[in-house]
């Protein structure tokens, strides 16, 4: 999940107002399912203005072409690890919105997994990989928490781009085979089906504290 | 009579040279090509320390004095002389970066209580104070001091790191230790990529630098090389420059006679920007220095003596600023067979009287480019390199065989802009919906409105039946480009969400996103067009006119559409009302006149107004 973020440091940092979307489908078997979409359709024009310039701040700005490609050897590396099946990447370049897909066997492959292509990234190398315990699922009780934003660097230079970004959107879904016993972060809501639990904040809100959107599900297996 | 005269002379000669090498500038180093001197600094009085740190021209002090130390506190306050000149300076060559500002002292205590962070370092042999702080250095000399902040310039820095092969001074034992740090580096390797599948072909988590700084875990990186570097780069530049400033008081009065009558000047400050270094120095130019170092040099020489020169003056609600751009005879007869022309008529009609910002360029290529091939390629073929010879040859080839007339002709080089605000556009976005029984959700499009300038640009041009052809062409591969009545239409061209249009009028080619102009105003804003008297004033100007109205302008400008140095201009102006009118005067051999003047109707100071204008120069000529 930092991994595909990553891809997107540049133009998500610089658009401001981003929406993320993380979707985990959880099954018993300790497998599972994340879709994580990064949607800066409402700032394409910023970034179609800021993709036209040569630098930004003294820095380079990457063209559509160099963003692709960066894009797709990371998808390339993710690709190849164990435990990781069915990755997908949808790139929709008229709306930036970013889609990936993927499977897992194990939570502990997707964080792996995320971990060595990040570290395979020569760019990425002097980012973090510290939440590295940001998951964890055995079956029954799930604890989560997100990546910590702040290392993306966003663009907060004044007050438009603080509004901005407070309309920004980060929603977590956690998505179960059986129904949801407890709940503990009192944010977050449960669906009416009992079996996915949904937590939002503003960006602003996620930026500041990384851990409101923290949560500890529990799930009731039937009784056999 | 005569004895005294003798006796007195030499005495008056005396103090003449000491109160005049007491004076702030003398202490601008040599090697600063761009220097604003303020000469009416009892103007900046009230000026708070505070206010002035925050100008871009001091960023490169600002950590220092914006400490708190400065609160509340005046220009006057701090002990500074405003009998003499506030000079900002800026130089830039290939090893170093030079920084500051040098000014009168009247108050050492006062000074130092805003200057707090700076430490007694040394008495110099010539009597002068040396203080330095974390980044900077400020000298007194008599009553005048001088800020100084040198830094090594980046690519010099990391090309000097580079070329160090830091691990050479332990040669004797170095592959003995290679091979014993050889098992603790794999063994770390090891641990990184246990949890990876044997056939997994992607590169290790590692590049070459990590695996040196790995097995020379007891020896400096190369951030650390990098980093000692440059603080001794630092530590000797700034000896050097003391030496040569304050020691040998060798400084840009005493070599550059231009800089001097300029000081002389009878106004409010006095600008200099010598060219000729910017030309060599600062970026742009590599590729000619590296490939064609002959031609660089041939080049340098073209642009040996060009420098600009001004001064600013300030009036009750006006500053204003003459420029002269001095260059030597060739480039001048380029530039005035390219800039002396009569404004183009056929720019005037498409130009609104209410535009909030327009400029017009008058140049003729064709004209300057037969000089500069009259000129040029006389200088460019005593050089025997064989690229340069080869290019000359192409260059040669494309000036027999190519219709000049017809190239010149399609783009004759006169251009013009209006900005005629701001519009609303609607742009798509991606919205999610969803359903509260699974937290399933789909996407829906919705619609928001976003700002972007409106504008119209005009070409010069004999032959606007050639981009008519091209469009034609285009158009049966896209559906994107449409052919309407009496124009092109690009759907989505600007930004993937607005519509530009394409108008091949004769004689001029108008690229506009501006609907009104195209539904109401395709031949000319007729009765709305420019008034007699802008048309008179624009007339008057040589090569280049501009007029901006800062309310209407500035203040509605999106900033996303501008780069980091345009917003700081545009932000450090944008509070401010009134207008700014550029123009120029026909070229003359040595020289072209500019003149800018800024009214304002602010309810800020006359200072503030003036440091903002100067601040925006600085910037955009830094």
């Amino acid at each position: 999940m930092r991994l595909f973020f990553f891809s997107f440091l540049f133009l998500a940092s610089l658009s401001s107002c981003i929406e993320i979307l993380d979707d985990i489908t959880f099954n018993a078997d300790g497998s599972g399912e994340l879709n994580y979409t990064i949607n800066l359709s409402s700032s394409k024009l910023k970034i179609n203005s800021i993709l036209a310039l040569d630098t930004l701040d003294g820095k380079k700005v990457p063209d559509k072409e160099e963003i692709q490609e960066k894009i797709s050897e990371l998808l390339k590396v993710l690709s190849c690890q164990d435990g990781l099946s069915e990755v997908h990447l949808t790139e929709d370049y008229d709306n930036y919105l970013f889609k990936l897909s993927l499977k897992f066997n194990k939570v502990s492959d997707l964080i792996s997994g995320v971990y060595v292509a990040i570290d395979a990234v020569e760019e990425f190398s002097e980012v973090e990989a510290a939440d590295s315990s940001w998951i964890s699922w055995d079956g029954v009780r799930l604890s989560r928490s997100i990546p910590d934003l702040n290392a993306f660097k966003f663009r907060m230079n004044n007050e438009e781009d603080k509004e901005l970004i407070k309309i920004g959107k980060y929603t977590s879904i956690s998505r179960f085979e059986y129904p949801v016993d407890s709940i503990e972060n009192p944010l977050a809501v449960l669906s009416k089906n009992n079996k996915a639990v949904m937590l939002r904040g503003s960006m602003f809100d996620v930026l500041q504290d990384p851990s409101i959107m923290g949560n500890r599900i529990s799930v009731k297996p039937p009784d056999y | 009579m005569i004895n005294f005269k003798k006796g007195l002379l030499p005495l008056f000669l005396l103090l003449f040279s000491l109160s005049y090498s007491q004076e702030s500038e003398n202490l601008i180093p040599t090697n600063a090509s761009t220097v604003f001197s303020i000469n009416n600094i009892n103007l900046l009085q009230k000026i708070s320390i505070d206010e002035l740190v925050a100008y871009d021209f001091m960023d490169e002090l600002h950590q220092e004095l914006f400490d708190g130390s400065t609160a509340g506190k005046t220009m006057k306050d701090a002990g500074i002389d405003f009998d003499q000149r506030l000079n900002i300076f800026y130089g830039k060559d290939h090893t170093y970066e030079v920084t500051g500002f040098s000014f009168g002292v009247h108050d050492k205590v006062a000074l130092f209580e805003v200057f707090d962070d700076f430490e007694f370092s040394e008495h110099l042999s010539n009597g002068s104070e040396r203080y330095n702080s974390l980044f900077n250095t400020l000298i007194l000399k008599g009553t005048s001091a001088v800020l100084l902040r040198l830094q090594p310039t980046d690519e010099y820095l990391v090309r000097m790191t580079d070329s160090l092969n830091y691990y050479e001074w332990d040669t004797e034992n170095l592959n003995e230790y290679l091979d014993s740090q050889e098992e603790v580096f794999e063994e770390a390797v090891f641990e990184q990529v246990s949890f990876m599948s044997p056939n997994d072909s992607i590169a290790l988590p590692y590049d070459l630098m990590e695996r040196e700084e790995l097995i020379h875990t007891d020896k400096k990186s190369y951030w650390e090389i990098r980093d000692s570097l440059e603080y001794v780069m630092q530590l000797e530049g700034m000896n050097a420059l003391i030496e040569d400033l304050i020691i040998s008081e060798k400084s840009l009065v005493t070599i550059d006679a231009r800089f001097r009558l300029q000081l002389d000047k009878d106004s409010e400050g006095v600008f200099f920007i010598d060219n000729s270094r910017n030309f060599s120095n600062q970026g742009g130019l590599w590729y000619f220095q590296t490939m064609y170092p002959i031609m660089n040099a041939d080049l340098k020489e073209l642009y040996a003596e060009n420098h600009m020169i001004g001064s600013l003056h300030l009036d009750s609600n006006e500053v204003y600023f003459d420029l002269t751009a001095n260059y030597g005879d060739q480039l001048g007869a380029i530039y005035t067979e390219m800039n002396n022309n009569p404004l183009n008529k056929d720019f005037i009609k498409y130009i609104p009287d209410d535009a909030p910002a327009y400029f017009v360029y008058n140049v003729d290529l064709r004209k300057a480019y037969e000089k500069a091939y009259d000129i040029l390629l006389p200088m460019l073929k005593d050089n025997k390199d064989n690229k340069m010879v080869m290019n000359l040859l192409a260059i040669q080839l494309l000036d027999k065989l190519v219709d000049k007339k017809a190239i010149f002709g399609a783009y004759q080089g006169g251009i013009f802009g209006t900005f005629n605000g701001v519009q609303k556009v609607m742009t798509k976005q991606i919205e999610y919906q969803y359903d509260e029984d699974n937290f399933d959700y789909s996407e829906i499009e919705t619609e928001t409105e976003e700002d972007i300038p409106v504008f119209t640009l005009g070409f010069a041009s004999e032959r606007t039946d050639l981009c008519e052809m091209v469009l034609q062409d285009l158009s049966r591969l896209t559906s994107r480009i449409e052919k309407k009545e009496g124009y092109w239409l690009v759907k989505d061209a600007i930004l993937e969400s607005a519509p530009l249009y394409i108008v091949c009028n004769p004689k001029v080619l108008l690229i506009s996103n501006d609907e009104q102009f195209i539904t109401s105003h395709l031949v000319g804003y007729g009765k709305f067009k420019l008034s007699k008297k802008k048309i008179r004033k624009m007339k008057k100007a040589g090569v280049l006119y501009a007029k901006l109205d800062l309310g209407e302008s500035l203040n509605q400008f999106p900033q996303a559409f501008l780069d980091s140095k345009q917003k700081k201009v545009l932000n450090n102006l944008k509070n401010n009302s009134g207008s700014i009118e550029l123009s120029s005067q026909d070229s003359e051999l040595s020289h072209t006149l500019y003149g800018l003047r800024y009214s304002f109707e602010s309810a800020s100071s006359k200072a503030n107004q003036f440091l903002d204008m100067i601040n925006a120069l600085y910037i955009l000529s830094k």
